[in-house]
């Protein structure tokens, strides 16, 4: 009895205690156990799963809307912080976006967030589709196909097809004079193609397509001129072909009877040619490719 | 007919559940209004586009909740046995039933229809978008869209209150048939277009679509959004051929839910 009147006061102090005790145990097996958790691997995601499910799954969770789930998508893609973004990371983001795009290929923001993003970050294709996407279902809108063509020309080196985008946004504006500027900026572009036979064809529909004359004109100078300076590079190339060596002047191609004469450059400047065997025009007399 | 009409008009207006699904709508509005600040180039296309996905979420709740209240709460508390000793057909009872039902959310997708036009409007003052959202007819025009949509799941949820005798069956499968109907355009669309190269979901897929498009709506072809959102008109064979299958799938599930009520025994 005396025993266990002496343990009395002890069992009362647990028993008002025991909430406290048992979280507390609880709190230390969490910790304990916490970091063993997160260092267990986590099960890959089947590839089906990966690249094809989601669309479904996004479509289900928004109700079966797929719009609102192209916004869902959109919203995660603009509250991304990007600045401290790995390489895997962007991946993630090309598939958020590319998969707003399919959901919604109108949606704008996710067109524009794309083309000022993903391409700098090396996810090129993926713009790609996006904004071929945008550029259908927006005819509206000169915006997509003319980010296209950019990155045609500046991420993928193909100027002729990014002056066909060019020409595509022309299309898309009801603005004449930013019609007339892209058209322009397309000329140009053509000019640096290394399929020149496409080019001067492009150039040559352009100009029967302009309304405006004088741009008409402008553009079949570039035609002709980017002509004269094939049937120079075809000359280039049946001179090494005879001598073994690359002729340095045009005037070596005459005095070999390959061209009847040195064609006249039709914004009159002088042609060269350059380091690599090719046809250049230049400023006259300087010898400067402009 | 027209008493059951007048009568779910009534009790739509005295339920607490209008109350609620409309509270819940008002905030999906507010959300609309919101979500504009989350758009850098369009806040108005974005808050009308939130706001419509806002509209059709819960037009739908307000649909089969009234439903399952008017009709699945009366054939569970055997009130409809009351009901139905008057000298009247049970065709024109659900009829009835349905038609104030769809008047109620004529009523409510009108509300929350002018409520959306003055969030979207007052969205991105500040911002001046290049390309601007069409709030007139083209906007009436995706809402009765809407609407449309919901006559079609009423009527099945309306079918199944009839043969459910699980009390929450016709709002469950109300719900889980408005969100597979308005899923299937997009799953059917990417099944269609060779799942983006994955040739096995295609093959896989591909036959169960086939057969599910005869007993499932296409509820997307009822979204005319992009209409207002941006001056795409769709087209017009398009809107026909949608309405026409609304119309005509509301009669099936509706004679069906004439059919199986007639032969419904209350004892």
């Amino acid at each position: 009895m005396a025993s266990r009147g002496a343990n009395f006061p002890e069992m009362a102090w647990l028993a008002q205690r025991f909430g406290l005790l048992l979280a507390l145990l609880g709190l230390a097996t969490y910790a304990a156990v916490l970091p063993a958790l997160y260092a267990q691997p986590r099960p890959p995601v089947s590839p089906e799963m990966e690249v094809a499910m989601p669309r479904f799954v996004q479509v289900l969770m928004a109700a079966g809307d797929r719009y609102l789930a192209a916004n869902l998508a959109v919203f995660r893609a603009l509250v991304v912080s990007t600045e401290t973004m790995a390489a895997d990371n962007y991946r993630i983001l090309a598939t958020v976006q590319t998969d707003a795009a399919w959901l919604n290929p109108a949606q704008e923001d996710n067109y524009y967030l794309a083309a000022a993003i993903l391409p700098w970050a090396g996810e090129v294709s993926a713009t790609q589709y996006i904004l071929r996407l945008a550029t259908a279902a927006r005819p509206f809108d000169p915006g997509p196909p003319f980010f296209y063509a950019f990155n045609e020309l500046h991420f993928l080196k193909h100027p002729a097809e990014g002056a066909k985008w060019l020409l595509l946004a022309a299309s898309h504006t009801q603005d004449t004079m930013e019609q007339l500027q892209l058209q322009q900026m397309a000329a140009l572009w053509l000019g640096k193609g290394e399929d020149i036979e496409l080019s001067i064809r492009l150039l040559r529909s352009m100009a029967q397509d302009s309304g405006h004359k004088s741009f008409a004109r402008f553009l079949g100078k570039r035609a002709d001129r980017l002509e004269n300076l094939l049937s120079l590079d075809r000359a280039i190339s049946r001179y090494r072909e005879l001598t073994g060596e690359a002729p340095t002047r045009p005037q070596q191609l005459v005095d070999r009877a390959l061209l009847s004469a040195i064609p006249v450059d039709p914004f009159g400047m002088d042609y060269v040619i350059d380091g690599n065997g090719k046809a250049q025009p230049a400023a006259a007399g300087t010898g400067r490719v402009p | 007919m027209w008493q059951f009409f007048l009568s779910s008009w009534r009790s739509g207006f005295r339920n607490r559940i209008f109350l609620a699904v409309f509270v819940f709508a008002l905030a999906l509005v507010g959300v609309a209004y919101l979500s504009a600040s989350f758009s850098p180039r369009q806040p108005r296309t974005v808050a009308l586009d939130i706001g419509l996905s806002g509209l059709r979420i819960s037009l739908i709740l307000f649909a089969i909740t009234l439903i399952q209240d008017l009709v699945g709460r009366e054939i569970e508390d055997r009130s409809v046995v009351l009901t139905l000793s008057y000298p009247t057909s049970r065709a024109l009872y659900l009829v009835g039933r349905y038609l104030g039902v769809l008047a109620l959310t004529g009523v409510a997708a009108l509300i929350l229809a002018m409520l959306l036009w003055i969030a979207v409007l007052m969205s991105g003052f500040q911002y001046e978008q290049q390309f601007r959202v069409d709030l007139g007819a083209s906007y009436w025009a995706a809402v009765v869209g809407v609407w449309v949509d919901v006559a079609v799941v009423a009527a099945f949820t309306l079918w199944i209150a009839t043969l459910s005798t699980v009390a929450m069956l016709p709002l469950a499968l109300g719900a889980i048939f408005a969100i597979a109907g308005r899923a299937l355009g997009a799953v059917f669309d990417y099944v269609a277009k060779g799942a983006d190269g994955q040739v096995d979901v295609a093959a896989r897929y591909g036959p169960l679509l086939d057969l599910v498009r005869w007993v499932l709506p296409d509820l997307s072809r009822l979204d005319w959004r992009g209409w207002p959102m941006y001056g795409l008109l769709p087209d017009t064979s398009a809107i026909g051929l949608a309405l026409l299958m609304a119309v005509a799938y509301s009669l099936l599930m509706i004679g069906l839910a004439i059919h199986g009520f007639s032969r419904r025994e209350f004892s």
